[in-house]
């Protein structure tokens, strides 16, 4: 069998399970069955498929992940986070669009504690938009802001998803994680330069409303004590990184510790809520390792049937550009995300784009920067985003249709900021150049 | 995402095997946390040194995932793609949901089997693992066979379960 059919074949098996519903890691496991029986001889093949799942998750590059989604849980469910966005909303006065401002601050720094898209975005639907809709905000500028920024919780460290790309697609983690950092807080940035520029036009948007009168010292106290400790929180993990002290998965413990150490100095660390945040990171943790366990073999049928190389081989053979081969792959990303999810997207593309960017000499840290950058648009892009359904569950009298509106602008901003990225590498590439060895 | 907890009620005995098994994975999720800054903290503080401690993790995580997969199932929470099911007419969908269900009973089932036989062929070959732990290999491949069991016994109980009952899951990525 050429090696464009067996390419087909697998995605087709593939695509076919996960529209018919069935989990994703069974969908892949199903697929991998089939193809590890056809082309890997047979019983052996299957056999190798099992050893594959039972070996693919005995990693320790994976382990940062359930440390960084435990800080992001901890921090949300023992309502350490909330109190610090109400730090923000007293230091934030009389902007225009001031509620979405305190949103976006407050998911920017929220981000920087968490590993959890999904946390972000519910943390602060739950805490900003009961208020916003009160105070008569539009749509556009409080459900908008809310998933943007949202999703930035996969870009800036502690970040789950940045540890999974890293390991599946071999790109050095320490440097893709502190790569992150600098395009999100241009993203960030642009959000909001974005919606107080809109509402200053358009006031109606986001109606004025008389804020409590009070003093420097009352406006800034809640930040010093309830914000400035948590952010030192993110000078550990990303300093010891940088700094060449500790690896991601040290990091991660250290930032695990400091979340819990929060939560039980501001006195909010219950039973209750350490449960739950074990629950929750048992939760996410599981099905996205598991899925690795399902998927491990798609890649490795995909090189013995040499239909990675295939089309690695086609791509360089057909004349492009490598910005052009570049696009085209963040293209198909970008597409990908409009009905699947990050880690399926992952699991399925970096087999085939990393060879192809290697053969192209792409830098594969601002590679694996601009896929992540991809990725965490589609966590807005309709149908299937998923924290367009986040916002949706926090915000059940917003219909799908102005959800989609108001998160367009911030998706047509993030794709501005991509081309950025794109046009300017060092961007990207500066701090992770500032890693000592 | 799917997070609509449905467990089927009155808790059946396989209910409260797959409710210890993901307590097992909580409790070794907390107890991987712990032993990574134990590691991390007495190493740079030059107390002690846990040379073990990288592997232990390693098949900490590796038990983690698969005793808490069977949970993750029975509570709808692994990620699909309904995008296209959601569509269907409520009986279609009915019958997509027991096909899926179906096929996911058969992966479960061939994975069974071929995890007894990985199993098997290691515990005949007497293969050893020489790192910091040294052991025979098939302790590892021990807990894949009754999880794979398990998850083919949930899809089973979910065919069987009467038309309507069936939960409707919407899809995510957890992180």
């Amino acid at each position: 069998m050429a090696w464009y059919e067996v390419l087909a074949l697998l995605l087709g098996m593939l695509l076919v399970f996960m529209a018919l519903g069935m989990p994703v890691v069974f969908a892949f496991f199903a697929a991998n069955l089939v193809g590890a029986f056809v082309f890997m001889g047979g019983d052996k093949g299957v056999v190798q498929l099992v050893r594959n799942a039972v070996d693919s998750v005995q990693s320790f590059a994976l382990l940062p992940i359930p440390l960084f989604i435990f800080m992001g849980e901890v921090m949300f469910y023992t309502g350490v986070a909330s109190r610090a966005i109400d730090a923000v909303d007293k230091l934030i006065a009389r902007l225009p669009g001031r509620l979405s401002l305190v949103a976006i601050t407050g998911g920017t720094i929220f981000s920087s504690l968490s590993g959890s898209t999904i946390a972000n975005t519910a943390m602060l639907g739950s805490t900003l938009l009961p208020e916003m809709y009160r105070r008569g905000y539009h749509s556009s500028v409080s459900v908008g802001p809310i998933v943007a920024v949202g999703g930035l919780a996969m870009l800036i460290p502690p970040s789950a998803l940045a540890v999974l790309l890293g390991s599946v697609a071999r790109i050095p983690i320490s440097e893709l994680l502190v790569a992150s950092i600098i395009p999100a807080l241009i993203m960030a940035t642009l959000f909001f330069g974005y919606v107080i520029l809109r509402c200053w036009r358009h006031p109606e948007l986001a109606p004025p409303y008389d804020v409590a009168s009070l003093s420097w010292r009352e406006r800034l106290m809640p930040f010093v004590k309830y914000v400035l400790p948590l952010m030192s929180i993110f000078v550990v993990v990303v300093g010891s990184i940088i700094g060449g002290v500790a690896t991601p998965t040290e990091s991660a413990a250290l930032g695990a510790a400091a979340a819990l150490g929060a939560a039980a100095a501001y006195r909010r660390l219950t039973w209750a809520s350490f449960v739950i945040s074990v629950n929750q990171t048992l939760r996410f943790t599981v099905m996205t390792l598991f899925i690795i366990c399902g998927s491990v073999t798609f890649s490795q049928i995909l090189a013995f049937t040499q239909a990675s190389n295939g089309l690695s081989e086609l791509v360089t053979g057909a004349g492009l550009s490598p910005l052009m081969v570049l696009i085209g792959m963040l293209g198909i990303l970008l597409f990908l995300g409009c009905f699947m999810d990050q880690v399926s997207m992952m699991m399925i593309t970096a087999p085939l784009f990393m060879p192809v960017a290697e053969q192209f000499g792409l830098d594969i840290v601002w590679f694996g920067v601009l896929m992540l950058m991809c990725l965490e648009i589609s966590l807005a892009t309709p149908p299937f985003g998923l924290l367009l359904f986040v916002a949706k569950g926090a915000s059940p009298e917003t219909s799908m249709r102005q959800i989609i509106e108001s998160v367009t602008p911030f998706i047509a901003i993030a794709l501005g900021v991509v081309a950025l990225l794109i046009a300017v590498p060092d961007l990207t590439l500066i701090l992770p150049r500032m890693i000592a060895p | 995402m799917a997070a609509s907890p449905t467990p089927a009620s009155p808790r059946s005995w396989l209910d409260l095997l797959i409710d210890a098994l993901a307590l097992a994975a909580a409790a070794l999720l907390v107890l991987l946390t712990a032993l990574i800054l134990v590691d991390v903290g007495t190493r740079y503080l030059r107390i002690f040194t846990l040379p073990w401690s990288l592997e232990a993790s390693e098949y900490m995580l590796y038990a983690i995932t698969f005793l808490g997969a069977p949970w993750v199932l029975r509570e709808e929470a692994h990620i699909a793609i309904e995008l296209v099911v959601e569509r269907l007419a409520p009986r279609r969908r009915q019958l997509v949901g027991r096909l899926t269900d179906a096929l996911g009973a058969v992966v479960c089932a061939l994975l069974f089997y071929y995890a007894c036989k990985v199993l098997w062929r290691s515990y005949e070959a007497q293969t050893m693992v020489h790192k910091s732990f040294v052991f025979p290999e098939w302790y590892v491949f021990v807990i894949v066979p009754p999880v794979m069991l398990l998850l083919c016994a949930i899809y089973l109980r979910r065919i069987a379960r009467p038309a309507g009952a069936r939960a409707t899951a919407a899809a995510g990525d957890g992180a």
